[in-house]
């Protein structure tokens, strides 16, 4: 049951605004009133709210963005799905965006003391150095599509290797045993996790040889590597394995253009959907990466994690990706 | 005695118009300052505890039929993002689902928590819904919609005079018959479109004809099948169309380059949104470019002006559109040998 913040200040002594003040985690009530006033609530509840009333989503960004401009605003809408599901359970979500290691400290720090319950962070934009900042939090933390580091830490990824693997058996049986592998020329997580995959593959498998391109981070940049590699080699491998939908929009573009077709002359297939917006003469055999299924899998870990003591053991969530057929592959 | 801007200028070694912007919200001031003349402010008691310290952006879903899944509004919430940091505010993001049990709860609580203001994206809102929201007493703005009865701050996209400037451009290429590709799902933006079109319409001496008017399902695939349908029934086609969004029209240039039909050389089609990779299409779509980012930050200065207080009229802020042109609309001037297709 909801109670109402005059009966709180009428029960503890006190004036409704230093309630107020108290619920809403700002600074000007001692801490004593203050959690006095948040058990109180949390009694009359039935439900624990002395830890804070608010969640952050923070969403870090490599400076300058890896992902520019518009590109990766197509995923991060995704994060609405998270808000969405720590709503229900009466949590206020708070944005802050993160650009680079000083901001990102510093929004931690600050989680630490301002009455937030715990974070959601999307890291898939950390670099090496980025990680260290993770042991300066202090309240219940979820991290998405990053590396795993110590014991205690809690994240959400996409299984890549289960994708790409997936993947290269579903090339092999379709005959395919010259495989090249166009890759942005980033190195963020979830990329060079799939590179890790392709490699691991290759290793495990050979009678498929395969190799690495890099393309580019923009599409225009896609679209000139890509030709450059298809007028460049003597004869067109059987496939090409597509990092992400930035490198396949890229890529389907040069191959209109030199008037390759697919799946005739050459094997496609990639990571993610491809917009909408891109109308291609086939359909692309991709997989589909699920990232508003990961959204709501992190706010539930961190219910989770709020919800319970910590046990000093963190999680790690994979989520898989399922393999949507178009007709890009031969056979 | 009261506590004046010089008071806390004195205390925290920061000038008096430093402090003045800080608590104004105004730009050019360090964060980490403004955080620290906020703190000294407070404690000093020049300004209430329940001074609005953040921005609620609320993501009102109806259906989900225009606003899922679209990059239009991440870059909205990218340009609340900045504005809020740079003025010192949070931001919280919020999802109202239309379709919850305790809808008209959620909403109730909103607009009536005086610790924050409210941006609401009302894209999907109809006029029935509105009446709820006018009860609002938190600082309130509507994004992305506009009600008649003028009962809120509004920032929207300037729709009418950008269909009006798009179907001007289609007469100007001396096309006469004109037709519509008419989103099925009426938000307010489409109707203003529509009435842009029937504008440019008008003042050339001609009016919105219905054998040229098709109603398309606002996604792409819904409007590539709604126009295959449509083509199926064997219908007069007019020269050119004018299309609610680029959704809308990508979908139904697919199911006329199925059906034979060239654009532009046969047909040409005008989108509105200048959706990411649409300079990719083929052709490449000639669109009306929204400034997303902008809109978001327009918002934010403006509801910061209500939470001020510096004025207490309502206001209508209409953002104007771009116009990209690419290569889907013919130049029927233009053409050599004429194949006489004036209506």
């Amino acid at each position: 049951m909801k109670v109402k913040s005059k009966e709180v200040a009428e029960a503890l002594g006190v004036s409704t605004a230093t309630v107020s003040l108290a619920i809403n985690g700002k600074p000007g009530v001692n801490e004593e009133t203050r959690k006095r006033i948040l058990e109180y609530i949390s009694g009359q509840q039935g439900k624990d709210v002395t830890k804070g009333t608010f969640v952050k989503l923070i969403i870090f960004e490599n400076s300058p963005r890896v992902l520019s401009g518009g590109m990766g605003s197509f995923f991060r809408i995704t994060y609405v799905e998270s808000v969405e599901r720590l709503q229900r359970d009466k949590l206020e979500v708070r944005l802050v965006y993160a650009y680079g290691y000083e901001e990102l400290k510093e929004a931690l720090l600050k989680s630490n003391t301002d009455g937030t319950r715990g974070i959601l962070l999307r890291a898939d934009e950390f670099g090496e150095k980025d990680y260290e900042l993770i042991s300066l939090c202090r309240v219940p933390l979820v991290m998405s599509d990053c590396g795993s580091g110590e014991a205690g830490w809690n994240m959400v990824n996409f299984n890549n290797r289960q994708a790409v693997f997936q993947g290269m058996e579903y090339l092999k049986a379709h005959g395919c045993r010259r495989i090249v592998y166009f890759q942005n020329a980033e190195a963020i997580y979830n990329f060079r996790a799939r590179r890790e995959a392709f490699l691991e593959y290759l290793n495990r498998n050979p009678e498929i040889s395969g190799s690495f391109w890099e393309t580019g981070n923009e599409r225009e940049e896609i679209e000139r590597r890509a030709e450059e590699y298809f007028t460049r080699c003597d004869v067109l491998p059987d496939a090409v394995f597509l990092e992400n939908f930035l490198v396949s929009v890229g890529t389907a573009q040069s191959l209109m253009k030199l008037g390759i077709s697919v799946p005739d002359q050459i094997s496609l297939l990639g990571i993610d959907a491809i917009p909408d917006t891109v109308l291609l003469p086939y359909k692309l055999t991709h997989f589909e990466v699920p990232h508003k299924k990961r959204s709501v899998l992190m706010a539930e870990l961190l219910l989770e994690l709020m919800n319970r003591p910590d046990d000093g053991f963190g999680r790690m969530v994979l989520v898989n990706e399922k393999m949507a057929e178009g007709n890009s592959v031969k056979g | 005695m009261k506590v004046s801007i010089k008071d806390i200028s004195e205390r925290t070694g920061f000038s008096p118009a430093t402090v003045s912007n800080a608590l104004n919200h105004k730009k050019g001031v360090n964060a980490d300052t403004a955080a620290e003349i906020f703190r000294v402010a407070k404690e000093m008691g020049y300004i209430s505890e329940s001074r609005i310290g953040k921005i609620k952006f609320v993501i009102f879903k109806r259906n989900g039929l225009i606003i899922d899944d679209t990059p239009f509004f991440s870059l909205l919430i990218d340009g609340i993002e900045k504005e809020c940091r740079a003025s010192g505010m949070e931001m919280v993001l919020c999802r109202l689902n239309y379709e919850d049990e305790d809808y008209e709860e959620q909403v109730n609580w909103l607009i009536h928590d005086n610790s924050s203001a409210v941006i609401m994206l009302g894209t999907e809102l109809m006029e029935e819904d509105v009446a709820l929201y006018k009860n609002a007493s938190c600082p309130f703005l509507m994004l992305d919609y506009w009600s008649w009865d003028m009962s809120f701050n509004g920032v929207l996209i300037n729709n009418a005079d950008s269909a009006r400037m798009a179907t001007e451009y289609l007469l100007r290429k001396g096309h006469r018959r004109i037709g519509y590709l008419r989103g099925e799902f009426r938000i307010k933006a489409f109707r203003s479109r529509a009435v842009g079109y029937a504008t440019a319409l008008n003042k050339a001496g001609l009016v919105p004809e219905k054998r040229y008017t098709v109603t398309l399902s606002t996604t792409i695939n819904g409007a590539y099948e709604d126009m295959k349908a449509y083509l199926k029934t064997g219908p007069e086609l007019p020269t050119a169309y004018f299309a609610d969004n680029d959704m809308v029209a990508l979908g139904a240039i697919r199911a006329l380059q199925e059906k034979g039909y060239q654009v532009p050389e046969d047909i040409s089609v005008v989108g509105f949104d200048d959706l990411p990779f649409c300079e990719i299409a083929n052709p490449p779509l000639t669109t009306l470019r929204v400034p997303k980012q902008e809109m978001g930050r327009v918002a934010v200065r403006r509801i910061l002006e209500v939470i001020n207080g510096t004025d207490k009229i309502k206001t209508k802020t209409q953002v104007c559109t771009i116009f990209v042109e690419r290569d889907s609309v013919r130049d029927l001037k233009d053409r050599n040998g004429g194949d006489g297709d004036e209506g």
